[in-house]
């Protein structure tokens, strides 16, 4: 019954779609009040009805209805409950639900903070935002229904593959969707503004708002996969270039762009058909990313069941949609008039940059993604790796990373480049300061080591120093200086924390890279390692049950000059229902790097009637903590940017009239 | 209207994807004929991971069992997961398994791993410079071949798994026997 009910919510959301598609467009063209109108009501019916229709999906799984084969096939009653729930996007069928589910959302999200938008506008975004819900409801629907039954129903389910029972990932999928789907909306309204052929300040602020929300959810969705690869992989790695990586990787790129070529359309009226550009180019990645994850063309570690009919129809949607609105932008590009000149050395000069580095960064990741099979398709077998990724994406992050960090001096229109000097000094101290510290605390690295760290301490320097000038820090009082600092903007805010962040990801990364130490070795229980200043002894494995898995963990004692600091307890899992091993790897965060420690059963190198031997992995990583602290920055500097009130739809709406009154 | 050249170029750069991403579709990575099927395998003679073992050439594959050949790396996440039924098949007197090591950051951490995991292996040949692969033909890794009377007769793109060893692999190796 209760599949029943969700299954008729989905095909009544597709027709709801369906109408949301075609009226208010209509309305539009026809200036039709009345079926504009529309498009808020079906709006909200579409989010309504997708809720109820995921709610019973979430309800199947959590009472383990087996009688639906989508339940059968990746549950398990011995599921813990937060994992029967995140089971529900664990696979294939469900997670185009919540696709749709997400997408309904910001549907009614525009619906309901869009009420000052003008109505014709309003319609053609919410029009364009359901022809992309008919292609995902009609996707669900006939290639993928979660709502199948099965007859006779099986007594038990086959269980979920046990990589993913982990809460890093299972809230993973559903961040990384709010991200992809958010997307949609700067598409919508990039369409709308084409049909309408007009970009203007006022789009360019309706814009930002939903991608700065979108970026958030990218970031914290990309931050929380690379965290789970860290620890659920055991592996001590944090990023595999591995195509569904990339998926994700490609979008957020894109997205970063599209964030900063609409600050120049908002404040300078230009870069306009650029900026539309990207915004159906970062939707597109999403889609393509979609297209790569679901239809099997790519080998990849995420192995969701793929089939080929399934790859069909996104190819044949993401062709209408992607192509479809590309044809739109070169008929309608040049209608879009662009606006303030200005010098190559200034704030826009430095966005362009900025764009120009996204811009080659993503394309290089999608033609190495998509290379092996581009050259598949001529008969030659290929391979792209770390390697290929490693040598052509970091020279291009480095250059990016050094504009980003003088870019906030710069002035707008133009800049000062005599006076540049002058004000950014006390960085090049603080970087020199840094650096010292850095090399004086773990020793020499590669060179271009060096420079990773380097350019992550001179952009986080001078992001404070920035600040600093900003609030007249040393040159007023304290008083003032707080005063001055409480009163910046929160857009201001939230670029320094954001950009801060982005420098202490990086000098994470370059610190972990540069100074990891390991110890990969087999002991007995008893044995000790010297890691760095730490003395580590394995002191005894033991096997142990967990909720639908057993388990040897092994205990680990850490100690620095003789005294105990912690305790690590990595373990190996074995489940049963299907069928897998995993490891858990052990990870004590100190302030100046994790802890990392991973078991394993060495199926060699054991003697017969001796005590067992266990395979031990132990890595220092310095500064890694850096690294997820500056993505959390990265994404709370989105959201202090996302609650100015510049970006609100009323102060918007008051600037057109001020505006119009001029 | 008029339309400027450098607004149409989008779309024909996103044509031309749409045409391989479908081409793609159609080449299933798992079930394409490969260029090496009943073919001897390419010359080749690659060095040792391990400076104190033997490293691998073409002739290993030409003896009279059957060899599985696995091209591996120790930084390919899918490598670890069919590591156990390479060390399953490694147990096996009939056959040889062989391993081909490509591109490692570190040779360190690749020795590391196999020491840890335990080595399925009898030869491991190091392709840094990923000249035998190209010539294997490979897509990515892991990739696992079967050699025959010298003639390679199976290609395994990613990683071997539970289908794949009940349905092809060990019936295959079955039906040699005979």
């Amino acid at each position: 019954m209760i599949a029943e009910i969700g299954h008729f919510a989905l095909i009544i959301a597709l027709m709801l779609a369906v109408a949301q598609s075609m009226a208010p467009l209509y309305g539009a063209w026809r200036r039709n009040a009345t079926l504009m109108a529309l498009c808020s009501p079906l709006a909200w019916g579409q989010f309504l009805l997708l809720g109820v229709s995921f709610l019973c999906l979430t309800y199947l799984y959590v009472v383990s209805d087996f009688s639906v084969q989508n339940v059968f096939l990746n549950s398990h009653t011995q599921k813990p409950l937060l994992y029967k729930v995140s089971g529900v996007w664990g696979n294939h069928e469900g997670s185009i639900l919540l696709w749709a589910l997400i997408l309904a959302f910001f549907g009614a999200a525009v619906a309901m903070f869009g009420r000052r938008l003008p109505q014709t506008f309003k319609a053609r975004v919410l029009g364009v935002q359901a022809l992309i819900g008919v292609g995902f409801l009609s996707f669900s629907l006939f290639t993928s229904n979660p709502f199948i039954r099965l007859n006779p129903a099986p007594l038990e389910g086959q269980g979920l593959n046990p990589l993913l029972q982990d809460p890093g990932l299972a809230f993973h999928p559903p961040m990384l969707y709010l991200g992809y789907v958010g997307l949609s909306i700067a598409f919508s309204f990039a369409i709308a503004a084409l049909l309408e052929g007009r970009v203007n300040a006022l789009w360019a602020r309706w814009v930002r708002p939903w991608t700065l929300a979108a970026w958030c959810f990218l970031t914290a969705g990309i931050a929380l996969g690379s965290w789970w690869a860290y620890y659920e992989l055991g592996w001590g790695g944090w990023w595999f270039w591995d195509p569904v990586e990339n998926a994700s990787l490609m979008p957020w790129l894109a997205a970063t762009a599209l964030l900063h070529s609409a600050i120049v359309v908002e404040k300078r009226e230009t870069l306009k058909s650029w900026t539309v550009l990207l915004a159906i180019v970062a939707f597109s990645l999403s889609l393509l990313g979609t297209f790569i994850v679901r239809s099997g063309v790519l080998n990849s570690v995420h192995a969701f069941a793929s089939d080929p009919t399934r790859g069909v129809y996104i190819l044949g949607f993401l062709f209408v949609v992607v192509g479809g609105s590309l044809v739109l932008y070169a008929v309608r590009a040049s209608t879009l008039q662009a606006g303030g000149m200005f010098a190559a050395v200034s704030r826009e000069g430095g966005l362009v940059w900025n764009n120009l580095f996204l811009a080659a960064a993503t394309g290089t990741v999608l033609f190495g993604t998509l290379f092996p099979m581009l050259a598949d398709a001529f008969g030659y077998k290929v391979s792209v790796a770390a390697p290929y990724f490693n040598a052509v994406f970091v020279p291009l992050m480095i250059p990016l990373l050094l504009v980003m960090a003088v870019g906030p001096f710069l002035a707008w229109k133009r800049g000062n480049i005599a006076a540049l000097p002058g004000r950014i000094w006390p960085a090049v101290i603080l970087l020199l300061v840094g650096l010292g510290l850095a090399i004086w605390w773990q020793g020499a690295a590669a060179p271009l080591e060096i420079l990773g760290l380097a350019t992550g301490i001179w952009l986080l320097a001078s992001v404070l120093v920035e600040l600093a000038g900003r609030i007249n820090l040393f040159r007023t009082s304290l008083g003032g200086s707080m005063k001055r600092a409480v009163d910046l903007p929160r857009g201001a805010w939230g670029m320094s924390v954001a950009h801060a962040g982005m420098g202490l990801v990086v000098i994470g990364m370059a610190a972990s890279i540069s100074w990891e130490r390991e110890v990969i070795s087999l002991k007995y229980p008893g044995d000790s390692s010297t890691l760095g200043a730490y003395e580590i002894t394995l002191q005894d494995v033991a096997l142990k049950q967990g909720p639908n898995y057993r388990y040897h963990e092994g205990t680990f004692i850490v100690r620095r000059d003789g005294a105990v600091i912690a305790t690590l307890y990595p373990e190996i899992r074995n489940y049963t229902d299907p069928v897998t091993q995993t490891t858990e790897a052990a990870i004590y965060p100190l302030i100046s790097g994790d802890l990392y420690a991973v078991i394993a059963e060495s199926g060699a190198n054991n003697i017969p009637g001796e005590p067992k031997r266990w395979g031990v992995r132990l890595y220092h990583k310095p500064l890694i903590g850096w690294m997820w602290l500056g993505a959390f920055m990265m994404f709370v500097g989105g959201g202090l940017s996302l609650s100015d009130r510049r970006l609100r739809v009323g102060v918007a709406q008051k600037a057109k009239q001020a505006e119009a009154s001029v | 209207m008029k339309i400027k050249p450098y607004y149409i170029l989008p779309i024909v750069v996103f044509i031309g994807m749409a045409i391989f991403l479908f081409v793609g579709l159609g080449l299933n990575p798992r079930e394409t004929a490969f260029p090496l099927y009943e073919q001897s395998p390419p010359d080749f003679a690659l060095g040792p991971l391990h400076e104190e073992q033997p490293g691998l050439t073409d002739e290993d594959l030409l003896g009279d069992k059957t060899v599985i050949l696995n091209f591996f790396a120790s930084w390919c996440a899918p490598c670890r997961e069919e590591h156990p039924y390479l060390m399953a098949l490694s147990e096996r007197d009939d056959i040889s398994v062989y391993g081909i090591d490509y591109r490692e950051v570190s040779r360190e951490k690749a020795i590391a791993w196999l020491y840890r995991d335990g080595n399925p292996f009898a030869l491991i040949g190091y392709d840094q410079d990923a000249r035998v692969v190209m010539e294997w033909g490979l897509a990515g890794v892991p990739e696992t071949f079967i050699v025959h009377n010298g003639k390679v007769i199976r290609r395994y793109q990613g990683p071997l798994n539970v289908p794949i060893m009940q349905h092809d692999l060990l019936p295959l190796l079955e039906a040699l026997e005979k």
